[in-house]
Order: C-alpha cells, then structure tokens, then sequence
C-alpha cells in the first residue's frame, strides 16, 4: 500500500510540472536563413528552454497574432532552429521576421521520435515536413546509427535540408517530382525499392505522403513512426481539437509522433482534419 | 476485507462513483468520452452546447497562472444538435451522462434541453456561469431573477434532473435560493474564476480574448468555501468543482458536502490515468479512516 501511497502523492508535483510548461520563454531571432520564397528558418535564442527531443514541438506565439505549433528542426543549447512555411497570417509575419525581433515559445509538448533502437534509419520527409527529421538526423548521427535521409520535393530549388544532411555525414537521396533532381517522382515510389534495407523509418510530410508510406511499410514489415498534423490549439490534451479521428487519441499529447500499428489500427488517416 | 461503496446517487441518478467528468474537458467528442470512461469515471458532463455551433476563440486560447490555468476557449461545440450523436455511445457504456448548456435566454435554454432529453441525457447542466463568452455565462447567474426564470422554463420543459452551474460572485446565495425555489435539482459549484495574464515581456494579455477562467489548483479552497456553504444553507445536493488534483482534494469536497466531484483541468493536465488514482486513494483513505460508504463523508465537516 505504501508504494501505491507514494505514486500518487508524486501525482501532484506532476500537474503542477504540467502548469509550469505553460510559461512562455522569450526567443530572440538572431539569425535567418531564407530557404525559397515562403519558407525560411529563425535561430532563435532561447535562454533556458528544456531540451527538446526530435518530433517533439513547442507551441509558438506572436503577440497579436496566433499561437502555432511548430516542430523544431535543431536544437542546440539555447538555439533553436524553426523552419515555417507562409500559409496564414500568423506563419506570414514570422517569415517576414529579422534578426533582433522576439517569439516567444512554451513546451516542448508531445511524443517525439524514438531514436535509441539499434539499426539502420531511413528518414523520409515531404515538403517542410522535414523539419524534425534533420534534426533527428543530427541525433542519429550523435549517437552513431547508420542513417539515410531522403527528401521529396516538388522542385530541386526547394530542398530545405539536404546540403545540411550532406554536410553531416548522411546518406541523401532527394527526389523531384518534376526531375529536376537525378531522381524523378513520387518519395515514396522510391522509398519502396529501397526500404527492405531498413530497420527503422521515420517520417513526415502530407498526409496522403504518410498513408502512402504506411502502405509500403506493412507490406514489406517494416516498422515507422510517423508524425501527424492536427489543428493543436492548447497543447496540453485540454480542448480536444486535435483529436486523431475516431481513435480518442489526441495529437498534442499521444503524439503528435505514433508508431505505424497505432496508426493502421485506428484507421484515423485522411480523415480530413488535418 | 471488504471494498468500501463508492457508489453515491444525485436527484435519483445512480453513480458508480463520485468522480465526474466535469463540463468542459475532451467532452465534445465521443471517443474521448469513451477514454474517459474506461479510465473509471463515475459519470460525464459533456462540454456545453449551443444553439449554433461556435468556432471557439483564436489562439492563445490558454496561459500559464501560478499553481492553475486560464483558459478562453469559447466554448467550442458543434451546436446542439450534435447532442444526440455523444449520447449514444456512452449510454452504451451505462454511464450517466450529463449535458451541459449554454445558452442567454430562458426559451433558448429549453429548447436544448428539451432536445437534450429527447436524445437520452440523464440530466441537463444550466452553465450560468461561463467567465468569458458574453451574455452566454456570469451576467446570468449573478442575476437571481433571470436564473429563476431559466430554471423554471427548463424544469417545467423537461423531466430529467436540472442542474446549475454556480460561479464565484458576491450574490451566489441569492442566485442558488432562487433556482432552487424554481425547481433547480442540483448545485453544480464552482465554475473557473474570470481572470487575466499578461506577459511582462511581450506586455500585452496573453489570452486572444483578454479574459479566461481560472481553474486549476489555485481555485480549489474557493469552490471548498463555496460548497460548504451552500450545504450549509440548502437541502440540495452539490457536486463540488474546482482544483482537484489528487485523492485529498476529492476527499475535502466530500467532507464539505459535496455529493460528488467533477474533474477538469487535472484530467486535461494529467490525463486519464488521474483517475483511477484519486479512486484509488479515495478507497485508502475510507479503509484506513475507518468508512464503509462513502457517504458517510459527505458534509461531515458539518456534524456536531
């Protein structure tokens, strides 16, 4: 009885935890790097901001503007990378942000990628999907797993990441829809010649991307974890906005990373709330 | 030995235990009802609806408060007639289920709970005290002639229990002799407190609607106050709200007479797991202070 006691006496320091990842820390943009017109990556910096791990995102707001989640895609001491896409007001004035301008972030929130199994990882992201996963590419690399990173685009001029992956030491693949790389086509076409030699996929991008790719996976038993995107609005599992279809499962806290049998099995994917 | 009784009943609605679902939290959508549900909850309130269906608030919709949480969300819903759609599946489940209503006019009242009971709802919760959805909450319940016009449309509109949703505010007493005397079956006390956060750095309010509710456990020795009181006052039987997080806090509700309990926000916090904990600790607790049945802690405080 006395560890029963224990446990639930632990459980209050644990909601109290939970109020204190409410408070915003203040992110000073100190660099910008511009990746093609309406995609662009702020340094922040971010004093004493706990170390987020790769997948997992932080809730990000502008004062008179929105609150938006965003999955970073580095992290290093006090800086932290995000690369955002313009596709609403919000995302529009942070890419029109400049070096000394202020963000400020809570969190980090949600399930991440789990990168300690023993193997070979192909990660494969669409779009600026890739954000989290050239960051857990940095990891893998770290921690000296043998790691391929692809990326599907829908131009070459587009790659957000793929010199950095380069640079790191990874294997890259990028692939255009429009052939302006030495790969034409769709990722995953390509991922599917390639995935039996894999233990590990992570990945991330469309929707239809990531039902594509989970098709390939069961069928050739591979195992992936795959992060999906839902409107978050709290980030904390309050409002229930981002409940994943009809699974009961919420993608700001069950997530916004699953692993593939979660997925399949609740059948939640195009359901059309993304 | 044997396991104590936690079954407690409120306006002749049978609870498998005195922990609820309070309005507010993942209970919009039925699958979370479901999660909710197998965790061991004794019954449901569902989030409120309205006439139509509301978008909610633009984000930040929540901010950080010492030892609590402000939250505007809007209340969010899919209008009411999405009602019956939630109630189908947890009556599968034979769990009690509440449904909560937010409306500014006592016809307006009616007719959702009258089409609240046509879908199978248990009861009807009267939210009279929403803090930041204006016309939609407190400048209701802080009138006690409105409220009882409300209570007395809704309870002469349907035969389902009628509960109501009491704030914080100076009159309350007034308000709660005045639904009970039009027929209100159950206090539901306390609702979140209107509050505001500013960021000092970004020096504007942080909420996208200025104003939220407080909730959390920075309000609990509020709704502590608050339920004792009104047991004190009234023979109507009272869910107390407000601040638990863990088995203690459930307990001291107990203690001040609340017939039962509704979680939040710990639940959101935490998640479901919290509740087979505080039922866990309820039942320690009654073993070791020497309880058969639960009630036999309500409004203990009160006995000479």
């Amino acid at each position: 009885m006395s560890i029963r006691v224990s446990a639930r006496t632990s459980l209050n320091i644990e909601v109290f935890q939970m109020f204190e990842s409410l408070r915003y820390v203040r992110g000073f943009v100190r660099k910008v790097v511009r990746h093609y017109k309406d995609v662009c990556s702020l340094y922040l910096e971010a004093d004493g901001f706990p170390y987020i791990s790769p997948g997992q995102y932080v809730m990000v707001w502008l004062p008179e503007y929105e609150e938006i989640p965003l999955s970073p895609s580095y992290q290093s001491n006090s800086i932290i990378r995000l690369t955002v896409k313009d596709r609403g007001e919000t995302t529009h004035r942070i890419n029109s942000m400049d070096v000394g301008d202020q963000i400020f972030i809570r969190g980090p929130y949600g399930h991440g990628f789990d990168l300690n199994r023993d193997g070979e990882y192909l990660l494969v992201g669409g779009g600026y999907g890739v954000s989290p996963l050239i960051y857990a590419g940095h990891i893998l690399m770290d921690k000296g797993f043998i790691t391929t990173y692809i990326e599907g685009v829908k131009t070459s001029s587009q790659s957000l990441f793929i010199n950095e992956a380069k640079e790191l030491g990874l294997k890259t693949i990028l692939v255009s829809e429009d052939g302006s790389s030495s790969i034409k086509g769709f990722v995953t076409s390509y991922v599917e010649n390639i995935i039996d030699d894999y233990d590990f996929v992570l990945a991330c991008g469309p929707e239809d991307m990531l039902i594509e790719l989970l098709r390939i996976c069961k069928s050739h038993g591979s195992s992936c974890q795959a992060s999906v995107e839902r409107r978050i609005k709290c980030g904390i599992g309050l409002c229930g906005s981002c409940a994943l279809g009809k699974s009961g499962l919420l993608v700001c806290r069950d997530g916004p990373v699953f692993d593939m049998e979660t997925l399949l099995e609740t059948g939640y994917l195009g359901d059309g709330d993304a | 030995m044997e396991m104590p009784d936690l079954s407690v009943s409120l306006a002749d609605i049978k609870f498998r235990n005195p922990i609820l679902l309070a309005s507010g939290v993942l209970g919009s959508k039925k699958e979370l009802l479901n999660r909710v549900v197998e965790a061991g909850i004794g019954g449901l309130t569902t989030k409120s609806f309205t006439l139509k269906p509301r978008e909610g608030y633009k984000t930040p919709i929540i901010a950080y408060a010492k030892a609590g949480l402000l939250n505007a969300v809007g209340l969010t819903n899919p209008g009411y007639k999405a009602i019956p759609d939630i109630i189908d599946d947890v009556k599968r489940m034979s769990i009690p289920i509440i449904v909560s209503i937010a409306a500014s006019k006592p016809d307006e009242f009616g007719l959702i709970a009258s089409y609240a009971e046509d879908s199978g709802a248990d009861a009807v919760e009267l939210n009279l005290s929403c803090p930041h959805v204006k016309g939609h909450g407190l400048e209701i319940g802080q009138d006690p002639k409105f409220t009882g016009d409300i209570v007395e449309t809704v309870s002469s509109t349907i035969s389902i229990p009628v509960f109501i949703k009491v704030g914080v505010f100076d009159n309350l007493m007034e308000t709660v002799s005045k639904a009970v005397e039009k027929g209100a079956d159950v206090v539901v006390a306390i609702n979140t407190i209107k509050a505001m956060a500013i960021d000092i750095y970004a020096k504007k309010p942080v909420l996208s609607n200025v104003y939220g509710g407080l909730s959390g456990p920075a309000i609990h020795p509020i709704a502590i106050r608050v339920v004792h009181d009104i047991y004190k006052e009234f023979d109507i039987p009272i869910i107390g709200v407000g601040g638990i997080s863990s088995w203690v806090d459930a307990v001291e509700f107990l203690l001040a007479g609340a017939s039962a309990t509704g979680i939040g926000t710990a639940i959101g916090l935490y998640g479901v797991e919290i509740i087979g904990n505080i039922l866990m600790g309820i039942d320690d607790y009654m073993v070791s202070e020497g309880f058969s049945n639960i009630k036999q802690l309500i409004g203990y405080v009160h006995r000479r």
